[in-house]
């Protein structure tokens, strides 16, 4: 790995993504770091039809080499394929309260703040840092992304289309703050589906802090509508750690109330309770058809983008 | 110090109390940690809210179970460290520990170095060692032990109570014996002290002593009766009287020479006391000069009364002399049945006679007069012997100058100066003879017709050479009779005098002055009158008493001033012409000279000084019989002594090494101490002041167990506090509060 590339990979940390305020200045930053960190082997998208062969070189993915021409000619060469033109992308981003809370990057649990606003990194920074980021990714390869933002409402809907403007009219939709507003998934999804004619790769970024049963009537119109269905529940580390030690009053964000309790007597009783959910939704998904993975905030984007693009090129494969 | 709650004894009281309000504190922080909470808006509430309501009465369970044990371990620590105190009986006893304060007295002095030869001790102090061990193996683990020593100076060998029992019986073996007087007021005074620091709630004071006359009823008598009245109300006394039925003991309890200074002219006159205790028998004595058996005598050395010995010993050799007395009765106790005095022997006594320069005289070599009556009568010319050479017989040796050359003089080199009419001193000179007073010399001033009384005022009186101003003369003319000595050879007060005891002839008494110089004493001085003068009144027979002082004798540092109002020549008396007068002038002048002898002869446990008169010429060595070295600290800031030793504890002969010279240094032990014979029980408790007290006898059976006992249960209940704080622990971490 080359120092551009370790400077690059930089740009994939929440911690520094936190400081950088301009939403397609992130996108830009993580797909290049995400380029960079893959070596001298480019990805060459979604697409699924065959362009041309290259010569093999270290480090390329072994999956790609075509063992045809190698059996003929004792030479390893790759197969590169054309850009598809036809995919469509739709990001949906959870914007209620509960996807404002963050303690990445603001010096710890103790100074949590609804917003994304200022250096901290909430769950609705990282979620729209994947969707901004993978619509750069779509656009950037001739494919069309759009934007879908909720909370108790479709608040925002902007249309696939693969224009570099475009990407700045997704830029501009993702730049909406949460609301101090309880969400409604299922009836969400299913205003999504009827909105949405053409099939499509649906990314589902949010906490999935709602009732199961409702969110699983949206996911099944969606899957119904015959989208592909990829669902990334966007969680902080301190919900899934919960490492509290001191007495404190929990202000619930989606009007739930506030409770004061010391956190390490219930601590047992939410983490079984959060990975009974977890495991519910994740089972709902399995069910449908639908990939469901849990993204730590705390971690770097280019897991989750890196997961997203394998798992999709494995797909096409 | 106590208190007691419920019939319990706490020995820190508040301490209870304060585990009491510790027992508070969980609470308070419970509700202080809920009041200063801080505010966490939270996304996922719903199952935070869900495992709220599934383990509420668990959680509720838990926080209050942790919250009694919290409690219950810091009021069980405050009342572990409280000490509670119950009796010794039942199951409570069975598991609480005795405790208390054990203060031991071992007294070490002399008298306990008697043999009474028991089969495991050959000592008392042996015997005393052994019931204080027996003592100490007998202390429960929370029982603190002090051990005091009262051979003179008392001293705490364990100050601070310790629960090593094992340290306190090294302490016990290393107690040495002392060769000192028994300090038993010291001792007590001591463990008072101790039991005043200490909070420990039962104190046994053991008092392990041979409960000798000279312990109980010695110098110490009068302090000791309130001291042990004072220890009754805060201890437990017991007194263990390891004496044994019949002791005895002969002693050599003085030996010293009868006077001041001892020259080889004439015979030396010593004399020892030699005393028996509880024994008749017979001691005979046996007389040493310089290791050289000189004779033996024999001594009834009965209870009786102190037999005193006399001996005239002549010694040839001027220098350091060791005489030594023994006796042999085979006593128990040995190292008081030997007695040693070191003397310093001169040849003669060099004696610095200063006439007053006479007027008329103008060649200034005449010295007659009074200086020339004196310088006779103290070194009269020496007869021829048969060999035809003269060697004087005077234990004088005097040289005579005018007061012209006395500054150029060192003084030092003189035992004794004396000034004879002199007119007046210049105050240079008044300085270097009070210097040499101050450091030991002897001065006496005799007045005549040349004195100048307001010189001799200014001068002499501020430097305390005089005893008194000089105020008239007093005169005997115009037909008033002669003036005369208040002399009685009945009762003879003066030391200086004792020679004319019962010599009624000696002419003191008829001697006639015609004149003298009054001396004004000041009121309630010092000074002591040697003779006065007397007058008889023209109207009457009758001698009456003249206030006015003859002979006057006071201290001036280190050394003493004679001063005679009238002349030592025939102008002023008829003294001259009498019997007496060179006797008295004899006597004068040996009774002010210092003896230099005392820093040699030093009793066990002193320290020997080195007076700086003594020529060093190289680093001095103190050497005990066995080329043991003692230490030496050169002095500072003293004026008279020069070297210091560390006490000198073991009796016996030691030689100073002073590089010019090696002289002999005589230890002896107290005589104090040679009182063996014991007390009786009612003679001790009264002896303590009538103290309650138990008096034990000669056994190593300890009564230690036969108290009444306290038992200390801090110690159960601080493991209670440990087992209690773990399961606190336990289920902290079992509740999941345990992360932090």
């Amino acid at each position: 790995m080359d120092t551009d590339a370790v400077d690059y990979r930089r740009y994939l940390d929440p911690a520094t993504l936190a400081r950088i305020t301009s939403l397609d200045l992130r996108a830009r930053l993580i797909v290049e770091g995400l380029v960079s960190g893959m070596h001298r082997s480019p990805y060459q998208g979604i697409s699924v039809e065959f362009a041309q062969h290259r010569q093999y070189v270290a480090g390329d993915d072994i999956r790609h080499v075509d063992w045809k021409v190698y059996g003929k000619t004792d030479k390893v060469y790759l197969k590169q394929y054309l850009q598809e033109t036809n995919l469509q992308l739709i990001c949906v981003v959870d914007a209620s309260q509960s996807m404002g809370f963050g303690t990445v990057g603001r010096g710890g649990i103790a100074s949590v703040q609804e917003t994304s606003v200022g250096p901290g990194w909430s769950k609705y920074d990282h979620a729209t840092a994947v969707a901004t980021a993978l619509s750069y990714l779509a656009i950037s390869q001739q494919d069309a992304a759009g934007v879908a933002i909720f909370d108790d409402q479709l608040r925002r809907y902007c249309r696939p289309g693969n224009s570099p403007g475009h990407w700045k009219a997704v830029v501009h939709e993702l730049q909406m703050q949460p609301r101090r507003s309880k969400t409604d998934m299922g009836r969400i999804l299913e205003q999504l589906g009827q909105t949405v004619s053409h099939r499509s790769l649906i990314v589902i970024l949010s906490d999935f802090f709602d009732d199961l049963t409702s969110i699983a009537r949206g996911l099944s119109f969606l899957s119904y509508k015959k989208h592909e269905i990829i669902a990334l529940q966007v969680l902080d580390p301190a919900e899934i750690e919960f490492p509290f030690e001191d007495v404190q009053m929990f202000q619930g964000l989606e009007e739930t109330g506030e409770l004061l309790i010391d956190p390490r007597s219930v601590r047992a009783g939410y983490l079984q309770e959060l990975t009974r959910a977890t495991e519910q939704l994740k089972r709902t998904c399995r069910g449908l058809g639908i990939d469901c993975e849990r993204v730590n905030t705390s971690q770097g984007l280019d897991i989750p983008l890196r997961n997203l693009l394998t798992r999709r090129a494995s797909g096409v494969k | 110090m106590m208190m007691n709650v419920l019939a319990i004894s706490l020995i820190n009281p508040w301490l209870a109390v304060a585990g009491a309000g510790l027992m508070a504190l969980p609470v308070v922080i419970h509700w202080f940690n809920r009041r200063r909470f801080t505010v966490m808006p939270w996304a996922a509430m719903d199952y935070l809210l869900a495992a709220m309501h599934q383990n509420r009465r668990r959680l509720k369970f838990e926080q209050w179970l942790l919250l009694i044990v919290r409690c219950c371990v810091l009021g069980l620590l405050g009342l572990a460290l409280a000490r509670p105190l119950g009796c010794g009986g039942g199951v409570a006893g069975s598991i609480g520990q005795r405790t208390g304060l054990q203060v031991l007295i071992i007294d070490n002095s002399y008298s306990m170095a008697y043999e009474a030869n028991r089969p495991s001790a050959r000592t008392h102090l042996d015997q005393a060692k052994l019931i204080a061990r027996r003592l100490i193996d007998q202390l429960s683990g929370q029982e603190a032990v002090v051990v005091i020593t009262a051979a003179a100076p008392s001293q705490a060998i364990i100050r601070i109570p310790t629960y090593d029992r094992q340290a306190a019986r090294l302490a016990i073996d290393r107690i040495g014996q002392s060769y000192g007087n028994t300090d038993l007021a010291g001792a007590l005074r001591l463990a008072k002290t101790i039991a005043d620091e200490s909070s420990l709630p039962r104190r046994d004071l053991h008092l392990i002593t041979d409960a000798t006359r000279s312990a109980l009823m010695g110098r110490q008598a009068s302090e000791l009766p309130a001291l042990a009245q004072k220890l009754a109300s805060e201890f437990s006394l017991v007194l263990h009287n390891v004496s044994v039925a019949g002791q005895w003991n002969q002693a050599v309890l003085e030996l010293q020479p009868a006077t001041n200074v001892l020259t080889t002219r004439q015979e030396c006159d010593f004399w020892a006391v030699i005393k028996g205790f509880a024994t008749e028998k017979q001691a005979s004595a046996q007389w040493k000069l310089d290791g050289q058996i000189l004779g033996a005598s024999a001594s009834n050395g009965d209870d009786s009364a102190a037999s005193a010995q006399w001996r005239k010993i002549l010694i040839h050799e001027p220098g350091v002399h060791m005489v030594e007395v023994t006796i042999d009765p085979l006593d128990p106790l040995k190292l008081d049945d030997t007695r040693r005095c070191v003397v310093s022997v001169d040849s003669q006594l060099k004696t610095l006679i200063v006439q007053g320069y006479n007027q008329g005289d103008q060649s200034g070599e005449r010295l007659d007069g009074s200086a020339g009556f004196l310088q006779l009568a103290l070194a009269p010319p020496a007869p021829v012997d048969r060999e035809g050479s003269r060697r004087s017989i005077s234990e004088f040796q005097t040289e005579l100058i005018n007061d012209l050359q006395l500054g150029n003089q060192v003084l030092s080199d003189y035992r004794a100066v004396v000034l004879v009419n002199v007119a007046q001193l210049p105050p240079t000179i008044a300085d270097q003879l009070q210097r040499y007073v101050r450091s030991g010399g002897a001065l006496m001033i005799v007045m005549g017709d040349q004195v100048q009384m307001q010189a001799y005022n200014q001068v002499l009186w501020p430097r305390q050479l005089m005893p008194g101003k000089l105020v008239q003369q007093m005169n005997a003319d115009g037909g008033r009779p002669a003036f005369r000595f208040d002399f009685d050879a009945a009762h003879i007060t003066s030391h200086f005098l004792k020679v004319f005891a019962n010599q009624p002839a000696s002419g003191l008494e008829t001697a006639q002055i015609y004149s003298y110089l009054k001396l004004d004493l000041p009121e309630n001085s010092p000074v002591e009158r040697v003779l006065n003068f007397r007058a008889k009144q023209a109207s009457d027979d009758q001698m009456t008493h003249v206030v006015d002082p003859a002979i006057t004798a006071h201290q001036l540092g280190q050394g003493q001033v004679i001063v005679l109002a009238t002349s030592v020549d025939a102008r002023w008396s008829t003294l001259p012409a009498k019997p007496a007068y060179v006797v008295l002038m004899h006597e004068l002048l040996k009774g002010s000279i210092k003896s230099e002898d005392g820093w040699m002869n030093l009793e066990a446990g002193q320290q020997l000084t080195v007076p700086r008169r003594i020529a060093v010429t190289a680093e001095p060595q103190l050497l005990d019989g066995a080329g043991g070295q003692i230490a030496l600290t050169a002095t500072a800031d003293d004026a008279a002594i020069a070297f210091i030793s560390d006490p000198i504890r073991q009796p016996g002969i030691y030689q100073l090494d002073t590089g010019a010279n090696k002289r002999a240094i005589a230890v002896n032990v107290s005589p104090d101490e040679a009182d063996v014979r014991s007390l009786d029980a009612s003679a001790i408790r009264s002896a303590l002041g009538d103290a309650e007290m138990r008096i034990l006898g000669d056994t190593i059976e300890s009564p230690l167990l036969a108290q009444q006992e306290q038992r200390d249960y801090g110690r159960v209940i601080l493991v209670v506090v440990l087992l209690v704080a773990g399961l606190e622990s336990y289920l902290a971490m079992r509740f999941g509060y345990g992360r932090r």
